[in-house]
């Protein structure tokens, strides 16, 4: 049984390197830019939403933004649109590449700010819901 | 290089092959929250100007909108 579970995660990992692989070679450079773009606008969503919050004063608990995190969200998105104009200009394998490291580590770094404040408890509606919407 | 390695290899190698054999399938199934991608796919073309405009708007709208918080609360 521990053999089998082994051999079952080392080919799911063979998947996904194939996957990878085969995503890479069925898009054009344009195509992999545009992707990255529809990516970043759809993961920056959320932070969009949640900066137009109230701003949270003194005492107040729920459906308030934090100044310093919606100050990284902007920064983040302006790095973001800086790299995708790079990209544009020149779209080469070479550019891609840039471009799809920079992507990644942007939307971990987005990512894991909304989970921060997705971790605090001040920040839920009086649904226990988190107040995005 | 034990045998054990040897397999492991081999099982990834397998899966690799397994999967860009089978992916154009399965990344059409998988891209169903990015249409316009799998459309482009599809229709073997680049995005048109009036698709680059419409993300391109998406992206400004929301660096506008950031921008504007955090310009508000430094005022406040």
């Amino acid at each position: 049984m521990k053999k089998l579970v082994f051999f079952a995660v080392a080919f799911l990992t063979g998947c996904g390197i194939g996957l990878t692989q085969a995503e890479k070679d069925a898009l054009t450079p344009e195509q992999q830019i545009f992707k990255l773009a529809n990516e970043i606008n759809i993961a920056f969503a959320p932070a969009v939403a949640y900066a137009q919050q109230p701003l949270c004063k003194e005492g107040e608990a729920i459906r308030c933004h934090d100044k310093k995190v919606v100050k990284i969200f902007l920064d983040l998105r302006e790095e973001a649109n800086a790299a995708l104009k790079t990209a544009r200009a020149n779209p080469d394998t070479a550019a891609i590449s840039v471009l799809t490291g920079i992507t990644r580590r942007l939307l971990g770094e987005l990512q894991g700010e909304l989970l921060k404040v997705k971790s605090q408890g001040a920040r839920y509606d009086s649904s226990n819901r988190f107040a995005f919407t | 290089m034990t045998q054990a390695t040897v397999l492991l290899l081999l099982k990834i190698f397998d899966g690799a092959m397994f999967a860009i054999e089978h992916a154009p399938a399965m990344m059409a199934k998988w891209r169903g929250h990015l249409g316009l991608i799998r459309t482009l796919i599809n229709e073997q073309r680049d995005p048109t100007d009036a698709e680059w405009q419409t993300v391109d708007a998406t992206a400004q709208d929301q660096t506008n909108a950031l921008r504007a918080v955090v310009d508000a609360d430094a005022e406040a």
